[in-house]
């Protein structure tokens, strides 16, 4: 019995893998030896600070075992059972896509047929007829990201790009920069060397809209979870302020606040009101650094063209939280120094994806330069961001043009999409179900504020319409909005085509003419940084949300199960297919590739390529006297700009904003949309088009907030591991279904004769979906809280819009845009009802026949679906590889 | 309107020498001038453009160059700087934080800079500290990554390639 022990990093952080006999064993953190660095120290009101000496992932990352033997893994090449591959693309039966089952296929007679497809509908209509895209995040590793291969396939090809949108953080990225620039972080704070600021002087810390146990800063595990202890044991007072007393909050907070969902902005203008009134903001700061405060003054005290008053007790009207608590809240605030932010690193959270988002975003910034934003102790921080790193060392992260094998230096030639028509992601299905959309904004905006104002139109003038869709990881169904749209989408006989490439078969997977298995990152090479999302791409210096900078060397533990590959080899196959097989892999392997980025980043001068492999990762120590650049503080103290970031209009200490101040009045949105109804020059609280104002009130009284899920990453884990269907707060198990949690406080259940544990239908006009209720006093009264991004989607008919009875709540959430010149999304401006549920619910998940009629047509002694998940997984499967591992078939 | 009247053209023409002596850019839209310089609140009147245009067009040390996109503006009618600006200035000088200056900024993130050796050189990256570039032949990036103290001599040699 040989063991091995490989490295990895997956969305929940970086992993050793321990396996025997060809079978994952063990998955656990990555412990340092004395080899490598010290670790930083912080020294701070008589103590000293330093992180354990290992990487501390989040507990998602140590159900990867789970995962790779997965009941749900795509084991062959499928092709749709009814299927037909007609010449001109008409009668292929596309109102059973996500009804009909599949069959097996071989590699090739699948490559082949997607290879004929792309030939016959690019040379029919044009190289823009074929689109692609990928879920989030769907796996880690530079090689293997979205940015990188598929890229790199679909510049080579030509295609419609479909611009994603910046959808954990919307209202920031629409909203923000019009306050204080950093368009270039995409809204979001900078916030270097914050941990140390906090650790030595703040006192309070507001935590606006954010679970940081859940949403842990991003990819960052359980790093910064130790550093909120730190700040809890010296005495800092924690106020959390979320319609959900929230897994950070129960534990933490010293004072919950639950305003009504989409009324935050209201709190802001009624905490501004008290610091008017009272003289409690600073003063002298504002003088300097602020553009048309008075005239924003005006409005908040009641001489603006409203003429009302922002008071606490106006604002207990709308957000529920009495007066006297929201002027505490205010005093607190004001005469203490005090950090906060929203969401995981400080500009992000649920709040930001309302109908609201971009108000609430401004006016949080604008709170937080009345307090002096920069001095120490008073900053957007939230206890997630800003740990000492050595800037001096450089290693690309996955949104990095740098670090992407479409661009160089990776590659020796970079391709460019000849197609310049785009279609944007939370609308493709209305673009494709209607044949024509309309939208302003690049999507992510990161490259200037301008883009944001720049009006699309599909289809482009001159170009073909969208044919062909290849989809690549994850499931929509639990991200985007009004999701039955998707369905709709995918039955429209406009797709002649549907592709979908993923390791599990997820929702949407359900909806493809041919499926592509590939296979996890424990089966394939990569490389990659522990959550570097990209300095100099987008989020500067997200690997600060971490303890330790560690590039792992993300070793193949095992050869790729059944027929999967990764998604490297099935482009490269495919390319080859297309005629450009030689050019897509530049003659390189894997492997090669992943030399590439050693070679090419400051990792070469650190570690040679043969002790990083055999090693398989490498920490990156912070020298002892570190230089510190604190975030801000070069505007509060008036010098020029010292931090890190990337991008120019800070060298003179100014802001990115057109006056280089805090703007209280935008002049960016006075000169690009002036009469943007959504997103005014002064932002102001305003009734949301689907709120507790709106008509649709009477009908649907209950507020749904979907926040990213704490048992899930996206929708990346829950739907493929059944381990984390057993903790009570994320689903219940109910006749081979897991049903998701969903939270109503005990009054309103009482009224709707609501018990915990009842199977309760939440609906509204766009669908329903059938969870379990938890009956707490953890949800404001108004609100149903359920976990958005279910990665289960599982429609009582398949391939109909159905009722729900896999937590897809995401089918509940409107799909109108914040307004018309801002396209976010605001999937926490939903109205819902909410009753108990005595109807039938059906045996099982209603998808796995499809799967077990595969596998056992291949492998008749194969467990099924249903067997693997009870049997607690994968013992019979892991089994079932050591035999072959043993008997060398599965030695490649 | 803006602290400065755009119809004196005396006190605009001092108001604007003194911003952009001290700006450290060498392409200047009027936009630009008006918010920053000339502490402007809501959009300039086409008469303000004008104004703030024609005092561009007077002054020997700016000449027009067109059309220029900028991040916050869009594309604006622009102006460049005859006499490239004295970056030395910002290099290492004695005032307090000028050694933190992230003067890389003055160099263009994906521009190209001529060294004396005639090496052309790609810059990539602007973090504190360093420039971080690759050699360019023929059109392409080769070789490793290369850090360049921005405030080294080096780096001062360097000179855009504009053409």
């Amino acid at each position: 019995m040989a063991e091995k022990i490989t490295h990895s990093i997956c969305v929940g952080g970086p992993i050793a893998v321990h396996t025997e006999d060809g079978v994952i064993r063990r998955i656990r953190p990555i412990v340092f030896d004395k080899n490598d660095p010290k670790g930083w120290v912080i020294k701070a009101r008589g103590k000293e600070y330093t992180p354990n000496r290992k990487t501390q992932p989040a507990f998602i990352a140590m159900t990867e075992k789970n995962r790779v033997y997965s009941y749900n893994r795509i084991r062959y090449p499928m092709i749709r059972e009814d299927f037909v591959e007609t010449p001109d693309g008409k009668n292929r039966n596309t109102e059973n896509r996500g009804k009909s089952g599949y069959r097996r296929a071989t590699w090739d007679e699948a490559l082949d047929l997607v290879a004929r497809e792309i030939k016959r509908i690019q040379t029919t209509y044009g190289k823009e007829a074929v689109t692609a895209i990928t879920s989030s995040h769907h796996s880690w590793g530079l090689l293997g990201y979205k940015l990188s291969c598929f890229a790199r396939f679909f510049k080579m090809l030509g295609y419609t790009q479909i611009l994603d949108n910046p959808d954990s953080w919307e209202g920031f990225h629409w909203g923000a920069p019009h306050t204080y620039g950093y368009y270039w972080r995409l809204g979001g704070p900078e916030t270097f060397d914050l941990l140390e600021d906090a650790l030595q002087n703040v006192e309070t810390m507001i935590m606006w809209s954010h679970d940081p146990d859940t949403t842990r800063g991003g990819y960052a595990g359980n790093e910064s979870t130790m550093w909120r202890h730190w700040l809890d044991d010296m005495g800092v007072q924690f106020i959390y302020i979320d319609p959900f007393n929230n897994f950070s909050s129960v534990k933490q907070a010293d004072k919950w606040f639950a305003p009504r969902p989409g009324t935050d902005t209201a709190l802001c203008e009624a905490i501004a009101y008290v610091w008017l009134t009272e003289g409690i903001y600073d003063k002298e700061y504002i003088a300097k650094h602020a553009h048309r405060f008075d005239e924003w003054a005006d409005y908040i005290l009641g001489k603006g063209s409203d003429r009302k008053p922002k008071t606490p007790q106006w604002a207990e009207a709308e957000t529920g939280i009495p007066a006297a608590d929201i002027k505490a809240l205010a005093r607190r605030w004001a005469t203490t120094k005090t950090m906060g932010g929203c969401g995981l690193r400080g500009g992000f959270g649920g709040i930001s994806r309302t109908a609201n988002g971009t108000e609430f975003s401004r006016l949080l910034v604008q709170l937080f330069a009345m307090q002096g934003m920069g001095k120490p102790g008073q900053n957007m921080w939230t206890g997630t961001t800003g740990a000492p790193m050595d800037y001096d060392f450089w290693f690309g992260g996955y949104s990095d043009p740098l670090s992407q094998i479409s661009n160089q230096p990776i590659a020796d030639k970079a391709p460019v999409n000849c197609v310049t028509q785009k279609l944007y992601r939370p609308n493709l299905p209305d673009a494709i179900l209607n044949g024509y959309y309309e939208w302003y904004g690049e999507g992510f905006c990161g490259g200037g504020i301008d883009l944001e104002f720049t009006k699309h139109v599909y289809p482009e003038p001159g170009c073909s319409k969208v044919h062909m869709f290849y989809r690549y990881g994850g499931t929509f169904m639990g991200t985007m909005l009004d999701t039955n749209k998707w369905v709709r989408m995918y039955k429209s006989p406009e797709l002649e085509f549907v592709v979908n490439q993923d390791i599990f078969f997820n929702g949407e997977t359900r909806f493809a003419d041919v499926i592509l298995p590939a296979c996890t990152n424990l089966e394939r090479y990569d490389i990659g940084e522990f959550c570097n999302s990209g300095n100099g791409g987008y989020q500067s210096h997200s690997q600060t949300g971490n303890s330790w900078q560690v590039v792992v060397f993300q070793d193949k533990a095992i050869e790729p199960l059944w027929e999967s590959r990764s998604d490297y080899w099935i482009f490269a196959k495919l390319a080859e297919k297309l005629g450009w097989g030689e050019e897509f892999t530049e003659g390189r392997t894997e492997l090669e590739w992943c030399k590439r980025f050693w070679e090419k980043s400051d990792l070469c001068e650190k570690i040679s390529w043969e002790e990083f492999i055999k090693k398989g990762y490498y920490v990156s120590g912070v020298p002892e006297d570190w230089e510190r650049h604190y975030g801000f503080r070069w505007f509060a103290e008036g010098y020029p700009c010292d931090t890190p970031n990337h991008k120019p209009f800070q060298e003179e200490g100014k802001l990115g904003t057109f006056t280089g101040k805090f703007e209280f009045v935008s002049e960016s949105l006075l000169y690009w949309a002036p009469h943007d109804e959504a997103r005014t020059p002064i932002a102001t609280y305003k009734h949301s088009w689907e709120g507790h104002h709106s008509l649709k009130a009477d009908k649907y009284p209950f507020h749904l907030i979907s926040p990213h899920p704490r048992f899930d990453y996206h929708t990346h884990h829950n739907a493929s591991t059944p381990w984390l269907w057993e903790i009570p707060e994320n689903r219940k198990y109910i006749n081979g279904n897991p049903y998701l949690i969903a939270r109503i406080h005990p009054k309103k259940a009482a009224k709707k004769g609501i018990k915990d544990g009842d199977l309760v239908l939440l609906f509204n006009e766009r669908g329903s979906v059938l969870c379990v209720a938890r009956v707490t006093y953890r949800v404001e009264e108004n609100t149903i809280h359920a976990y958005g991004s279910s990665a289960i989607y599982n429609p009582v008919e398949p391939g109909e819009t159905s009722m729900d009875i896999g937590g897809c709540v995401n089918l509940l959430t409107p799909g109108r845009l914040i307004g018309d010149m801002v396209p976010g999304m605001a999937p926490n401006s939903a109205l819902i009802d909410i009753c108990k549920y005595e109807g039938p619910i059906p045996e099982g998940q209603n998808f796995e026949y499809k799967l077990d009629a595969v596998a056992k047509d291949a492998e008749p002694d194969t467990p099924t679906c249903k067997e693997i998940i009870e049997g607690r997984g994968y013992e019979k499967i892991q089994a079932m590889f050591r035999e072959k591992y043993l008997k060398g078939d599965a030695t490649k | 309107m803006s602290k400065i009247s755009t119809s004196n053209t005396g006190e605009l023409l001092l108001a604007m020498r003194k911003y952009l002596n001290e700006f450290p850019g060498d392409t200047i839209c009027v936009l630009q001038i008006w918010y920053e310089g000339l502490g402007g609140c809501g959009v300039p009147t086409p008469a303000d453009m004008e104004a703030m245009t024609a005092v561009l067009n007077t002054l020997e040390d700016w000449k027009p160059i067109g059309n220029v996109r900028y991040e916050k503006f869009g594309v604006q009618n622009s102006f460049k700087r005859v006499k490239a600006f004295d970056k030395s200035k910002f290099m290492g000088g004695g005032e307090e934080h000028s050694d933190k200056i992230m003067v890389q900024h003055l160099f263009k993130v994906g521009g190209l800079y001529r060294a004396p050796d005639d090496r052309v050189f790609k810059i990539v990256l602007s973090e504190v500290y360093n420039l971080r570039c690759f050699e360019v032949k023929d059109g392409n990036l080769v070789g490793k990554m290369i850090k360049i103290h921005p405030t080294s001599d080096f780096a001062k040699s360097l000179v855009e390639v504009t053409d």
